[in-house]
């Protein structure tokens, strides 16, 4: 059984609500209490009495303005890899893409050109032709 | 069908805890936005509660409480659920952040051989100058020596228990019942057997519980 000694210990650290004290010591303090009424309620009065004072000295909430900055930076900080990521796949194709071009450049001038002048070729060709027709 | 039960209930409700844990600090880590507001959501009060506590002045408390976050952010990877629960971890983190600015602090203005404060009474000037019961109870808290402060905080007000004080405290669970009968044998002293019309106010308002 819990003694006299233990049972003020912890009345005078954990204060009066026998619930909230160290579980594995709740049940022999109870039975203290019930036991040495006498010796047990004077001691948690005394707890009580300041446990009441101490109520009013609650710290307020956090503002929610604080948690949705809080959550922000921490969105911002985890996430940093998809612009970085998204950033060198940028300038890895950009660079691929300047490299490949200035290596093809060349070749791909003769058939653009030809295109180019296909078409207007044909357009030319076919205003020759009503040109012939007109004639 | 047989069920195998692999231990007592409040270890498999630890190992539960623990395992969501474990999951929610892996979806932090993985930038999930709503793990991050999860997380925020739960560990804010205690981080906000202990800042506040531990610095009086407001705005610098919400700055511990963000700077407690950047490092929760930025270590999440290397939290070990096996360890510690989320909250007692990131509390651990607050308390050693607000004990490093009080350290700093008092060397600034002491010098760097300043020993922590005293365990000594909260100063009748503090108590005197804070006028109304609430704010005299308060401030009577906040003279305490930080460590009790603490202890007070976690125990009293925030309703954990002596060996999750500890753990955020980095102490031993006796060590927390010392720093919290020290800090309450202050405010009795202070509190009640030298201000009795304060605690018979205090009584009324609460409506006189027996």
């Amino acid at each position: 059984m819990m003694g006299q000694d233990r049972f003020g210990a912890l009345c005078d650290a954990y204060g009066s609500d026998i619930d909230r004290w160290p579980e594995a010591e709740r049940q022999a303090a109870h039975a203290f209490a019930e036991a040495k009424p006498l010796i047990a309620q004077p001691r948690l009065e005394a707890a009580r009495a300041l446990d009441e004072a101490l109520s009013s000295a609650v710290i307020e909430p956090a503002s929610e303005a604080l948690y949705q900055r809080i959550v922000a930076e921490g969105i911002r900080v985890r996430t940093p890899q998809r612009p970085t990521w998204a950033a060198a796949a940028a300038a890895v194709m950009l660079t691929l893409g300047l490299g490949a071009g200035w290596v093809a450049a060349p070749v791909a001038e003769t058939p653009a050109d030809d295109v180019y002048a296909s078409a207007f070729g044909a357009f030319d060709s076919a205003d020759a032709l009503s040109l012939e027709e007109d004639v | 069908m047989l069920r195998v039960i692999s231990g007592p209930p409040s270890d498999r409700r630890q190992s539960d805890a623990r395992a969501g844990d474990r999951a929610l600090a892996l979806s932090v880590s993985r930038g999930e936005r709503a793990a991050i507001a999860a997380l925020t959501r739960r560990c804010l009060p205690v981080v906000h509660s202990i800042a506040r506590r531990m610095i009086k002045d407001s705005s610098e408390a919400e700055d511990i409480a963000q700077e407690t976050f950047v490092k929760v952010w930025r270590a999440i990877d290397r939290y070990d659920a096996d360890r510690a629960r989320l909250e007692t971890w990131v509390a651990r983190i607050a308390t050693n952040l607000c004990l490093d600015r009080l350290r700093k602090r008092r060397e600034a203005t002491l010098g760097e051989d300043a020993p922590e404060r005293a365990d000594t009474a909260p100063r009748a000037d503090a108590l005197l100058a804070a006028g109304g019961s609430a704010a005299r109870v308060r401030a009577a808290v906040q003279a305490l020596p930080d460590r009790q402060r603490l202890a007070l905080e976690l125990c009293s007000f925030q309703d954990r228990t002596n060996i999750e004080a500890a753990e955020i405290l980095g102490v031993s669970v006796e060590a927390v019942e010392s720093l919290l009968a020290r800090a309450r044998r202050t405010l009795r002293k202070e509190l009640l057997e030298e201000s009795r019309d304060l605690i018979d106010g205090l009584s009324g308002a609460h409506g006189g519980e027996g």
